[in-house]
């Protein structure tokens, strides 16, 4: 078996216009600049000829060049992925990828990496039924039903906490970083430090069912077994408004990771889409006839995966809203998850399949009934529960009954973590996670930004004059502008006195002016109290150092 | 001169009359000059120069009887009301303040004795004299009639003696002047005092001649008027700047000290830089008495004489006014204009001057304007270079700048490497001194050696030259011939399949002719012929280049114009000699014997050397095999290739070859232009061929390494599982639908909207879509599976089984459906009851009705009803007035959701988002799509590369640290 980088690109290419162009070298680069494009470009262009306004269009002429310059030095800057990605490939046609078994793999691979598939055997502590991993893919959480609740750095096996909740156990998430995990227990869901100290008891997220959390928004949901939906802001502590699915309890959820819509299943084969800003769902979708199992999303927001009850596993483009393919396993999947790569994990039975990314590819029309899995791993008796992608590593966490395992799937994991990003860094040090905290909750998206698009946000509001006026809060307080000058705390100059001074030259006198008026004699009063009664404590050789204001 | 003629006139008039009418004659003279007064005041004010001027150009008319009036007048008008006045008064016997005013005792004693006999003329004369002593000074301080200055005593003596000899011809001649007088006067009154000035000028020559006439009858006359003698002692005294005069040894005299005269006052004036108004004033008043003899004297003779360019040039000015009508000083150096005039001309040019060089920065301005970024400071260094970085200087020649430098320095001349300077100066001495001491045939022929040898070794790099070309060459025609015959190839493809894109092609070729014929300049442009009127050509290696190119252009355009087949340059520009330019190749093997023969050619060097007693030297040998191994080497290299090319081109027509080769009895190789064919036609073919039998994988095979954009298909075709089921279609047998009756009757309609889509889509039959057949394909196989692998996938068992044998497939099929649509069933029933779909349907379709656009109806109760008993059925139905009211919403057709069947969306506004958009269009965009295409490129470093991201935060103005120097010159 040979590791060979994958020579198909995942989304359809358009195929470069034939143009008569002489010069080789021209052809090349242009080529280079389309694929450049299409990779990295942002929409199509706009025409500029139109404009009539010369200097709009000499602007808008410069931003075009500078995203076809930004296009082209993000293809280049591809020389600094030093990684390559790639999957397992059969060296001859009747070899099978999937007959590859873990022993192989691991007799194949170097020591460290063969280190990286190993198994937890816990036996007596029930059935294990969430794993999770950090964002960066260091630390593991696995919980089992009867309570036992542990995270470790699974690479050196460092174990950070044990606990014995002795509840049960729904779900268990790991916060924005190994500092905290949200545990969703019996009752209502804790948050623990990453040494094992409850932090937090959210009373409110009752008898939660699954969890799921936004780390762009700081946003820990969860859907609880009456069918409600929570979310709660982690870094400020407030709840968001409940969102009732009336669907009856939930089977599955879910999040978008492109625009952080939650998926949520139900029990009539249902999945909905949620944000927080929208008390109806989104969009209804219909993908099975029996209660939805299991679903998943991949890491552009483009498909999603889910399987049912009745064995069905349907993959959908959730852009189009499209069915793309549907085909029956052999048992009812429990649990699905896409890797970096688009590797699409699925758990049934005590097996688990693992599928290239070409499932993805597939379309109504395609003649392949039943995609080949790339790779199969079974566990000998014991019922798959969780499947969970390790981020950026060629690993696969299954959680089961038996405990946990972890498995090679080459080419599963993103070969070029960035650093950039918040929290995705796998090799950062505690500085650097403190520092990158920061940032994060310095550049914390609002919830009101969750949307289907995310790049919504600052484009034109098309809706209607009527409407608009319609929306308005013809009741809303009217702002009291005295009180907000009051409150303005920066700069020496007070902010009444500079109203007065702007507006009160006129002689006409108005409420506000006379509120204002007295507020700022009412302030003057006070801070020459305050100057005086300072005096005095000073005493009289140090009066002099007390300061108005 | 208008006032000048009333007067003289006047006072000829009185002469007369003398005696008897003294008293009421001096009425008629006060009016006179009373209704004169304005003219004269105006004469007097515009032109004091006038007095001066008549003065020295017309003195000479002596015996002229208006002249000598003139004269008088001019003198002073103001002076001669006051000396009515005086006069009056001397009547009246104030003679003492006479007495006093006079300076000599003659006039007076002479004034005295006149004024017995006749006041006017006393009064006249008296005025005459005193005017004449009072301006003696004012009159001559002008310019050229300096010379006259020590003369008029005498002049007055000759008056005194004049007037006492001749009192009475006086009267005579007065009186016949006053009647001449009287009839110019009267003519001349009706003229303006412009024109009359203008006349004055035209007049004057002729007036000239006649005084000149009159002269000669009446210049030695005795009995001349009492001004005449006057005017006689003037004439002697200013005979020196007397013009006209009949004399013309005298003229010459005078013309020569005029000219000095000029020329010096131009000097003075020239010296002075800054000449004061006043000045210029009397220049310009001296100007016209010297133009009479301007015009005569030819100032070209003396031009040359002028060293002084400024003199040279108010000369000039002079002279060249000649031609045109009105000879004028006065015009060629007009008065200066009034100050603020002359100001506000200088304001005006100054800005015009100004607003020139301030436009020549406004380029300089837009672009700093329209820049993206400005940097002020100190300008930094390029980076990467550092001081001297650039330019190494040889140590031998420099002195050691630097510690380091003259301790390395040092110890290479104690290791004796190097002595500096000195060392290659001794050298550079001792073969001085060598060649001193050779003689002279043996020093040329070091010369002529050394000569050949470097002539020789340009040959050689001439060589190289052309070897690179060739290969150049060849290279280029390989490849063109390679992409022709693909071109071609495909064309014929193309044809074959219908499509003809000669017309594409034809367009592509239309517009290159086009543009050659655009460049077609070579021929006509300035360049080229400027090239050929210099003949720089023959000199200049860059204009010769030029003018080869421009020869091959018009020969291609020419051939173009033929239709012959235009070969590349380096075809046609082959400059190794004159016989192969002119071969046509037509062919590619020609070309190729063309490349061959030349390299033949250049095998046997024919600047070679060998033959020469030269080239037996050692160094020049050593030299030559060297370069010419590297040159034999490349031609040899070439002629490989050449024969490569050929030997590979006999094999296989297709040298462009990718993927995987398979060797095989028969592998016919499929042209390239399947790369053309939609995926979907592929696929047909794939069914068809997989359909037809097993040697159609094989082929799909062989074809998958050239079209890798279809591998997907592709690969999905190599699919085990797929050929299984492929087969396994062709047999199936049309069996009713078991699963879909287990689910709720919805499902089946669900099950019918598929095949009619998929109707839609041509040829595919779409039954299978349905899920049981899926169902079947996933379950179709031995159930033996189970067991076959342990570790995870069993399926494949079967598929290879049905690859093997179609009828053994089409029996385990038949077996295994059973099982598996029991099993389906099974399932299908388990969930059965649900009524998943129809929940679904009919929730769809409240909502959209509930969002459909709609007519709300409100009713009033009680409104235009009655009520209470007696009612009849109808009446009682009104419930009350109605209004309707539409409400606005989304029609079922248009909904984000119409189409798809298992989707319901939300089509209410989220409020929430429209907190983070723009309510409005922002100003200078005009469209949305402008708008937001401006967001669309992230700005922060997680999203670009780190230069983009700081091309993009980088501030518009940059200001360093340092001296910001302004600009000193426009940029652009």
């Amino acid at each position: 078996m040979a590791s060979k980088p994958p020579t198909k690109s995942f989304a359809p290419q358009p195929r470069p216009k034939k143009t008569p162009v002489d010069d080789a070298e021209a052809q090349l680069q242009a080529e280079y600049a389309q694929a450049a494009d299409s990779q990295y470009g942002r929409g199509r262009k706009i025409s500029t000829k139109s404009v009539k306004d010369k200097k709009l269009r000499a602007n808008l002429r410069a931003l075009e060049q500078k995203t076809k310059q930004a296009t082209l030095q993000a293809k280049q800057a591809e020389i600094l992925l030093d990684n390559e990605a790639g999957l397992i490939e059969p060296e001859y046609e009747l070899e099978r990828t999937y007959k590859v078994r873990q022993d192989d793999i691991r007799n194949e691979v170097s020591i460290e990496t063969a280190k990286k598939g190993f198994e937890l055997r816990l036996d007596a502590l029930g059935p294990y039924d969430v794993c999770d991993y950090t964002r960066n893919g260091r630390e593991l959480l696995i919980a089992s039903r009867k309570g036992h609740v542990a995270n470790f750095d699974w690479r050196e096996g460092k174990l950070g906490c044990e606990l014995q909740l002795g509840e049960t156990v729904r779900d268990a998430k790991w916060l924005n970083n190994n500092q905290r995990f949200a545990v969703a227990q019996k009752k209502c869901v804790y948050i623990y430090a990453g040494d094992g100290v409850e932090i937090h008891q959210l009373k409110k997220h009752q008898e939660a069912t699954h969890l799921e959390y936004l780390p762009y928004h700081f946003l820990l949901a969860s859907i609880s077994t009456a069918g409600m939906i929570r979310y709660t802001d982690i870094s400020t502590g407030q709840m968001l408004s409940d969102l009732p699915t009336k669907l009856g309890p939930p089977t599955a959820l879910t999040q978008n990771p492109y625009n952080a819509i939650l998926h949520a299943g139900h029990q009539k084969g249902l999945v909905t889409l949620w944000s927080p800003n929208s008390q109806t769902p989104l969009v209804k979708l219909l993908p099975h006839r029996s209660p939805v199992r299991a679903i998943a999303v991949d890491k552009s927001g483009r498909y999603m995966v889910s399987a049912s009850q009745d064995r069905q596993m349907s993959i959908w483009d959730i852009r189009m809203f499209r069915e793309l393919h549907s085909h029956h396993l052999k048992a009812p999947a429990h649990s699905i998850s896409i890797s970096d790569r688009n590797l699409t994990a699925v758990g049934w039975g005590s097996h688990v399949s693992v599928y290239k990314p070409d499932l993805f590819s597939l379309s109504p029309e395609s003649d392949v009934r039943v995609p080949t899995p790339y790779m199969n791993w079974q566990g000998d008796g014991m019922g798959v529960s969780k499947v969970k992608y390790c981020p950026f590593e060629d690993v696969l966490g299954i959680a089961h009954a038996k405990g946990f395992t972890s498995i090679l799937v080459p080419g599963s994991g993103e070969p070029n973590p960035d650093s950039l990003e918040p929290g995705t860094n796998p090799f950062e040090t505690p500085k650097q996670r403190q520092e990158a905290e920061v940032h994060a909750l310095l550049e914390k998206l609002q919830p009101e930004m969750i949307s289907l698009d995310p790049n919504f946000v600052g484009n034109l509001d098309l809706v209607s004059h009527e409407q608009r006026l319609a929306e308005k809060d013809m009741d809303a307080k009217k702002e009291n502008k005295v009180e907000k000058l009051k409150k303005k705390a920066r700069g020496r100059n007070s902010a009444l006195k500079k109203y007065l001074r702007r507006h009160g030259q006129k002689n006409i006198i108005d409420e506000e002016k006379v509120r204002a008026r007295e507020a700022l004699q009412r302030n003057n009063a006070k801070l020459a109290a305050k100057l005086k009664k300072d005096q005095e404590s000073y005493g009289p050789a140090l009066a002099r150092f007390a300061r108005k204001g | 001169m208008p006032p000048r003629k009333s007067r003289d006139s006047l006072q000829s008039g009185k002469p007369p009359k003398g005696k008897p009418q003294s008293g009421p004659r001096n009425p008629k003279k006060a009016q006179r000059r009373a209704q004169n007064a304005f003219s004269i005041a105006g004469y007097d004010a515009s032109d004091r120069t006038k007095i001066r001027k008549s003065r020295l150009g017309e003195i000479e008319g002596a015996t002229h009887r208006k002249r000598p009036r003139d004269e008088e007048d001019e003198e002073g008008e103001d002076e001669e009301e006051q000396d009515v006045k005086r006069g009056k008064r001397r009547r009246a016997g104030d003679e003492s303040f006479d007495e006093g005013s006079d300076s000599e005792g003659n006039t007076w004693t002479m004034g005295h004795v006149e004024d017995d006999d006749d006041s006017d003329i006393d009064s006249d004369e008296a005025f005459g004299e005193s005017d004449e002593e009072r301006f003696e000074g004012w009159t001559f301080r002008g310019s050229s009639s300096n010379q006259k200055s020590g003369k008029p005593k005498r002049v007055r003596l000759a008056k005194e003696m004049d007037d006492a000899d001749g009192e009475i011809d006086l009267d005579e001649a007065e009186s016949a002047d006053g009647e001449n007088e009287d009839e110019d006067d009267l003519g001349e009154d009706a003229i303006d005092l412009a024109t009359a000035l203008d006349q004055y000028e035209e007049d004057e020559g002729e007036e000239k001649r006649e005084k000149q006439k009159r002269k000669k009858t009446t210049a030695f006359d005795d009995s001349d008027s009492d001004e005449a003698p006057s005017e006689v002692g003037d004439l002697a005294a200013d005979g020196a700047s007397d013009f006209s005069s009949e004399d013309d040894d005298e003229d010459e005299a005078d013309r020569r000290a005029q000219l000095k005269d000029l020329i010096t006052s131009m000097a003075t004036e020239d010296e002075q830089n800054a000449p004061a108004p006043r000045k210029v004033d009397i220049h310009e008043n001296a100007a016209p008495s010297e133009f009479g003899i301007m015009r005569k004297v030819d100032l070209a003779g003396f031009k040359s004489k002028i060293a002084d360019p400024g003199r040279r040039k108010s000369l000039k000015l002079l002279q060249d006014d000649n031609s045109t009508k009105r000879n004028d000083i006065a015009r060629k150096l007009e008065a200066p204009l009034p100050k603020r005039q002359q100001d506000k001309l200088d304001r005006a040019a100054a800005a015009a001057k100004a607003k020139e060089t301030l436009d020549r920065w406004t380029d300089t301005v837009k672009h700093n304007r329209r820049a993206e970024h400005l940097h002020f400071g100190p300008d930094q260094p390029e980076p990467g270079s550092r001081m001297g970085e650039s330019r190494l200087l040889p140590t031998t020649t420099a002195e050691p700048a630097n510690d380091l430098e003259s301790t390395i320095q040092s110890i290479l001349q104690q290791s004796g490497l190097s002595n500096g300077k000195e060392d290659e100066e001794k050298i550079q001495k001792w073969e001085e001194l060598q060649t001193n001491k050779l003689p002279l045939e043996e020093v040329q022929k070091r010369r002529a050696q050394l000569r050949l040898e470097r002539e020789l070794m340009f040959r050689e790099e001439v060589r190289a030259k052309r070897i690179k070309k060739i290969k150049s060459k060849s290279y280029r025609r390989v490849h063109r011939k390679e992409r022709d015959r693909l071109m071609e190839k495909e064309r014929e493809q193309l044809k074959a399949d219908g499509i003809d894109v000669s017309e594409d092609e034809r367009g592509h070729n239309d517009r290159r002719r086009a543009e050659e014929r655009m460049g077609a300049k070579h021929r006509d442009s300035k360049w080229a012929k400027g090239v050929k009127a210099s003949g720089r050509g023959a000199w200049d290696d860059d204009a010769r280049a030029g003018v080869t190119e421009m020869a091959r252009r018009n020969e291609e355009l020419r051939r173009r114009i033929e239709g012959k087949e235009v070969r590349e340059e380096g075809d046609e520009a082959s400059d190794f000699s004159s016989d192969e330019d002119d071969e046509d190749l037509t062919d590619n093997e020609e070309g190729t014997e063309a490349v061959k023969r030349q390299l033949a050619r250049l095998e046997q060097n024919p600047f070679s050397a060998n033959n020469s007693k030269l080239g037996s030297m050692a160094f020049m040998q050593k030299a030559e095999a060297a370069r010419k191994a590297r040159n034999d080497e490349d031609v040899e290299r070439l002629r490989k290739e050449l024969a490569g090319e050929e030997s590979n081109s006999d094999v296989d027509d297709n040298a462009a070859k990718v993927g995987r080769r398979k060797f095989g009895p028969s592998t016919t190789m499929a042209p390239p232009a399947i790369e053309v064919r939609s995926e979907f036609e592929e696929r047909e073919e794939l069914d068809s061929d997989a359909r037809n039998g097993d040697a159609a994988p094989s082929e799909e095979i062989a074809t998958n390494g050239k079209a890798t954009f279809s591998s997907k298909s592709e690969s999905s075709d190599i699919n085990p599982y797929l050929i299984a089921k492929r087969t396994k279609k062709m047999d199936e047998v049309p069996s009713t639908d078991l699963v879909p009756m287990a689910y709720d009757t919805i499902a089946a309609t669900q099950v019918q909207e598929k095949p009619a889509k998929a109707s839609k889509k041509k040829s595919k039959s779409k039954q299978e879509q349905s899920s049981d057949e899926s169902l079947k394909g996933v379950f179709a196989g031995n159930p033996t599976i189970g067991k076959a692998d342990d570790d995870g996938f069993q399926t494949v068992t079967y598929d290879t089984d049905d690859k093997e044998d179609d009828g053994w497939g089409d029996e385990n099929d038949t077996f295994d459906a059973i099982g598996l649509r029991r099993n389906q069933q099974f399932t299908a029933s388990a969930f059965a009851g649900d009524n998943v779909v129809a929940d679904f349907v009919a929730e769809k379709g409240k909502i959209v009705a509930e969002e459909d656009e709609r007519i709300e109806e409100n009713v009033l109760p009680g409104w235009g009803a009655w009520t209470g008993d007696g009612l009849t059925a109808s009446e009682k139905r009104n419930k009350g007035q109605i209004s309707r009211t539409k409400k606005s919403g989304i029609a079922p057709g248009k909904r984000k959701d119409a189409k798809l069947a298992r989707v319901i969306i939300n089509e209410k506004r989220v409020k929430a988002n429209a907190k983070y958009m723009s309510s409005q269009l922002p100003f200078p965009f005009e469209t949305k799509e402008q708008y937001e295409r401006s967001l669309r490129l992230p700005k922060g470093p997680e999203w670009t590369t780190k230069k983009t991201f700081q091309q993009a935060t980088k501030p518009r103005v940059m200001v360093k640290q340092g001296v910001i120097k302004p600009m000193h010159k426009p940029l652009i």
